[in-house]
């Protein structure tokens, strides 16, 4: 039944979409709840955001984009982008004279001030939940004039997420501990990571009274004996080996069975951005925790 | 066995720079057993010829011998164990009772690693005692009153079991009663033979105290003798720059200092002239 | 005051022996002491360890014997540094050990992937090394001649460690995805505290305290203020030298190890001395038990006050020291030492 009004819903929003296509000027609320007011289809964008970024080239609109931050690596054409600094310490003044008529930025780093005080087109937001990043699709869609690419992506990424629930459904998944840092901190089940593990068909050692970004106490691990250890942390240079000597690390059975998984740069980045690559995320990691069924 | 300084000179260099003279070709000797003074005004050269003897300062001419041996050539403990000092505001180490004090003062014969003995606990005991502090032994020094820390440090010196007293300024800051007290000690440690040197401001204490007195004054020696010889009115108006009269109470110099001549009833006491040794004239009420 | 501190010193060992078993015991799986010391059998023995014996062996003991070694060491050096700077304001991290350890350990997990020399060193080395580096730097920027004059040390010290912590937090700010977990190594735990982290501050403690306490009477000489002490034969420089230095070991080992934790250096030499006075002969010893004991239950605090979450330790002490002392202070407000 889910699956014919997700069907309807994608029909609508196509026709509804082509149908509004001169749409403009349009006006959407952000993050801050601030009204932004697009006059037009924006020409020249400037992503301050990773996620962002790869949004706004998912959407066939990449080569609108003028200038990225530091930390957008995604799809590689934006390596010849002009790079702008971070969300807390941007480069504001090369920002302003690439005169862009659009830019995304994140809720919490303040850059809409001076950026709205010297009159530039400014949206604040960034999608914290695996639905809010679908929904956040369709608001840039309305933002770019890309309604229908954007309906298409959310129907694609949902499209990899189910296929994989598909083949996961029913198997009983490995019992998992997902390391950020190796304090040790860890993502809990209803954290935008944890989600994504749990849609690929893991079961995170943590349970949800912990919080979404708990430090955890080493023992609290031991005692758990997760299957799996997936490092995030494996890109700064954590390694398997390191796991394995820490104290009282050495007989969790996802030690003993060699699955201490060392995540690559590139995974990682899928799974902390709230972006197009969420369903290869998912994918990817399922593939870890089911090397059988995939 | 005396404590002699041969034409000092000494020197403040700062930053190695020669710089200001500050003692020239001073001498003195001190004896155990005498209580020798030093007055000077300020800036005279006191504090220095103080630091020179406890080798805070080194002279840049002239030596300094005690018991016939140059004083750089005593060991740290050595030298503590023949001069102790009662500075002028000492540290108070806060929490210390009274008898922790004055057993530090034993430090110079314990050593840094030693066991204290038999011997230390009864020099410790007999310095309380010299100095009436025995009944504040448990009470913490900071408890005490300004006069009664002032004997405690005093006690510690002697704990020292010093050949040589210096006492640098050690009444200034203390009432009457206290300064008395203390010098009372003073001249009682030299009675039992200790060499003690006091640099005073005060000049009728300094009269009162010392079998000798030394004048300081823009680092050299103007005077030395028995206070009746060295205080006289003269030497005092070139020396410190004040008026004064000398009066003589049983052959000991009373300084009394003049205020000017505005005040019609010191007028016939003018004629009194000073420093010839007759009695003093009484002053009308 | 109460100068009873005869029976103060067993009771303080014993205290503390009490705290570093019930901290063994107690943690996200409880372990009853009987089943503690047949673990110790086991591992004696040799025996394979199995469940939560794992958890008592591998981790639990290591972890609390490193915080009652930390807690030591921190002690005593802040009964040091007390004694020498005559102040008990005074802290371990005053010339700016703290500062450049961590700096050192944010460093690593900065760039230490891309830097072969750090990988290798490891995080506690490099800690360490740069903990030291800077007091010697400190003690060169205020050296007058052959003395070290405190006030210039004290400067020299704020200035550096201001620079070392800016560094440190410019590492941060670069390192964003890294960040958190930066911030909560410099806060202090013992984590992943094992038995080579007890060898390592052992190694550096006990000397330490058996160099200091044979230093006590020149430590207490030197509350005479340094002329005063001079005049009693003392060498003051000398003394002044050797004693931070020591201290200034044992401070850079504790932070390498733990991060910078806050609070047992100013606070457990300062309750002792109000509590049995300032001689330097039982003050030195027992700020080290004093403070072992309170960082084990720091430490137990900040494991179980949140179930499995962690709080970072130098929070807890902050937060349990500050007010314990001030209740402290106020007892014996009238008539104590301040």
């Amino acid at each position: 039944m889910r699956r014919v009004l997700q069907t309807l819903a994608l029909l609508t929003a196509l026709l509804l979409g082509t149908a509004l296509a001169a749409g403009f000027p349009v006006t959407v609320v952000d993050d801050l709840q601030r009204e932004v007011t697009i006059n037009a289809a924006p020409q020249r964008i400037i992503a301050m955001v990773p996620s962002h970024t790869e949004t706004v080239c998912a959407l066939s609109a990449c080569h609108l984009l003028v200038g990225v931050d530091n930390w957008s690596n995604w799809p590689e054409s934006v390596a010849e982008l002009p790079h702008l600094g971070d969300a807390f310490a941007p480069d504001l003044e090369a920002l302003v004279a690439l005169q862009p008529d659009l830019v995304l930025v994140d809720e919490y780093s303040g850059l809409h001030e001076p950026l709205e005080a010297l009159g530039v087109t400014v949206y604040a937001g960034t999608p914290q939940t695996f639905d809010e990043t679908l929904e956040f699709f369709a608001q840039l869609g309305v933002m770019l004039d890309r309604r229908t690419e954007a309906a298409l992506l959310t129907g694609r990424v949902q499209g990899e997420i189910e296929g994989v629930a598909a083949v996961v459904a029913g198997v009983t998944g490995p019992t998992v501990f997902l390391e950020l840092d190796p304090t040790p901190y860890s993502a809990g089940p209803n954290s935008f990571m944890g989600t994504l593990l749990t849609m690929a068909g893991g079961v995170n050692v943590l349970d949800d009274t912990l919080g979404d970004f708990p430090q955890v106490d080493p023992e609290y691990v031991v005692a758990a004996d997760p299957q799996v250890i997936l490092l995030t942390d494996a890109p700064f240079g954590v390694t398997a080996a390191d796991v394995a000597a820490r104290p009282g690390w050495g007989g969790i059975s996802a030690v003993q069975a060699g699955n201490v998984v060392e995540l690559d740069a590139v995974t990682v980045d899928m799974l902390s951005r709230a972006g197009p690559r969420l369903g290869q995320a998912v994918l990817a990691l399922a593939r870890i925790l089911h090397p059988a069924l995939f | 066995m005396s404590l002699r300084v041969n034409q000092v000179s000494a020197e403040y260099r700062p930053n190695g720079a020669p710089g200001k003279r500050v003692l020239e070709g001073v001498s003195l000797h001190l004896a155990p057993g005498e209580v020798v003074g030093v007055i000077g005004p300020n800036g005279a050269g006191k504090s220095t010829l103080l630091r020179l003897l406890t080798r805070r300062l080194e002279p840049s001419a002239g030596s300094i011998t005690l018991a016939g041996r140059a004083l750089a050539d005593f060991g740290r403990f050595e030298l503590a164990r023949h001069l102790a000092l009662v500075a002028q505001s000492p540290v108070l180490p806060v929490g210390f009772r009274v008898a922790e004090v004055v057993s530090m003062g034993r430090a110079p014969h314990v050593g840094l690693f030693g066991v204290t003995s038999q011997a230390d606990r009864v020099a410790v005991a007999a310095a309380l005692e010299a100095t009436d502090t025995a009944r504040f032994g448990a009470r913490p020094v900071e408890t005490l009153s300004g006069g009664e820390q002032q004997r405690v440090v005093f006690a510690r010196a002697l704990a020292q079991q010093p050949r040589y007293l210096l006492l640098d300024e050690p009444t200034n800051h203390l009432d009457l009663r206290y300064q008395v007290e203390l010098l009372g000690y003073a001249r009682a440690q030299a009675r039992a033979g200790v060499g003690v040197l006091v640099v005073l401001h005060d000049l009728n204490l300094a009269a009162r105290t010392c079998d000798r007195l030394l004048v300081l004054d823009g680092g050299r020696l103007v005077a030395e003798g028995a206070p009746g010889a060295v205080l006289t009115a003269d030497l005092i108006g070139s020396v410190f720059g004040a008026r004064v009269r000398v009066l003589d109470d049983a052959g000991t110099p009373v300084v009394v200092p003049e205020f000017g001549l505005a005040d019609a009833g010191l007028q016939s006491l003018e004629s009194a002239s000073s420093g010839d040794g007759q009695s003093p004239t009484l002053l009308e009420p | 005051m109460n100068r009873s501190g005869r029976w103060l010193v067993p009771f303080s060992l014993l205290a503390t022996l009490a705290v570093i078993v019930l901290a063994v015991g107690n943690g996200s799986v409880y372990v009853p002491p009987a089943d503690i010391l047949a673990t110790f059998g086991k591992a004696v023995r040799g025996e394979a360890l199995v469940g939560s014996e794992v958890i008592v062996w591998q981790m639990r003991l290591p972890r609390v014997l490193t915080a009652a070694l930390v807690g030591g060491a921190l002690g005593l050096a802040g009964a040091i540094y007390q004694g020498v700077f005559r102040n008990p304001l005074a802290d371990p991290y005053l010339l700016g050990t703290a500062s450049g350890a961590g700096f050192g350990a944010t460093l690593v997990a900065a760039v230490g992937a891309s830097v072969p020399l750090l990988a290798k060193l490891g995080a506690p080395l490099t800690a360490f090394l740069f903990g030291l580096a800077t007091v010697l730097l400190v003690a060169a920027l205020a050296r007058d001649g052959a003395s070290l004059p405190t006030v210039r040390l004290i400067l020299a010290g704020v200035v550096v460690g201001s620079i070392f912590t800016a560094a440190t937090s410019f590492l941060m700010v670069v390192s964003r995805e890294q960040a958190a977990g930066m911030l909560a190594r410099l806060l202090g735990g013992f984590g992943f505290s094992g038995w080579p982290d007890v060898w390592t501050l052992l190694a550096f403690t006990l000397p330490a305290l058996l160099l200091a306490g044979a230093f006590a009477r020149a430590l207490d000489l030197l509350q005479l203020g340094e002329e005063g002490a001079a005049l009693l034969g003392l060498p003051v420089e000398a003394v002044k030298y050797l004693m931070l230095g020591v201290a200034t070991l044992t401070t850079a080992a504790a932070v390498s190890v733990a991060g910078i934790i806050g609070f047992v250096g100013l606070i457990v030499p300062h309750a002792v001395r109000l509590a049995l006075g300032p001689g330097h002969r039982r003050l030195l010893p027992l700020a080290v038990v004093w403070g072992a004991g309170f960082m084990v239950l720091a430490d137990l605090l900040a494991r179980n006050v949140a179930g499995p979450v962690e709080v970072p330790v130098g929070i807890v002490t902050a937060v349990v020291g500050g007010p314990f002392f001030l209740l402290l202070l106020k007892g014996r407000g009238q008539g104590g030492a301040a």
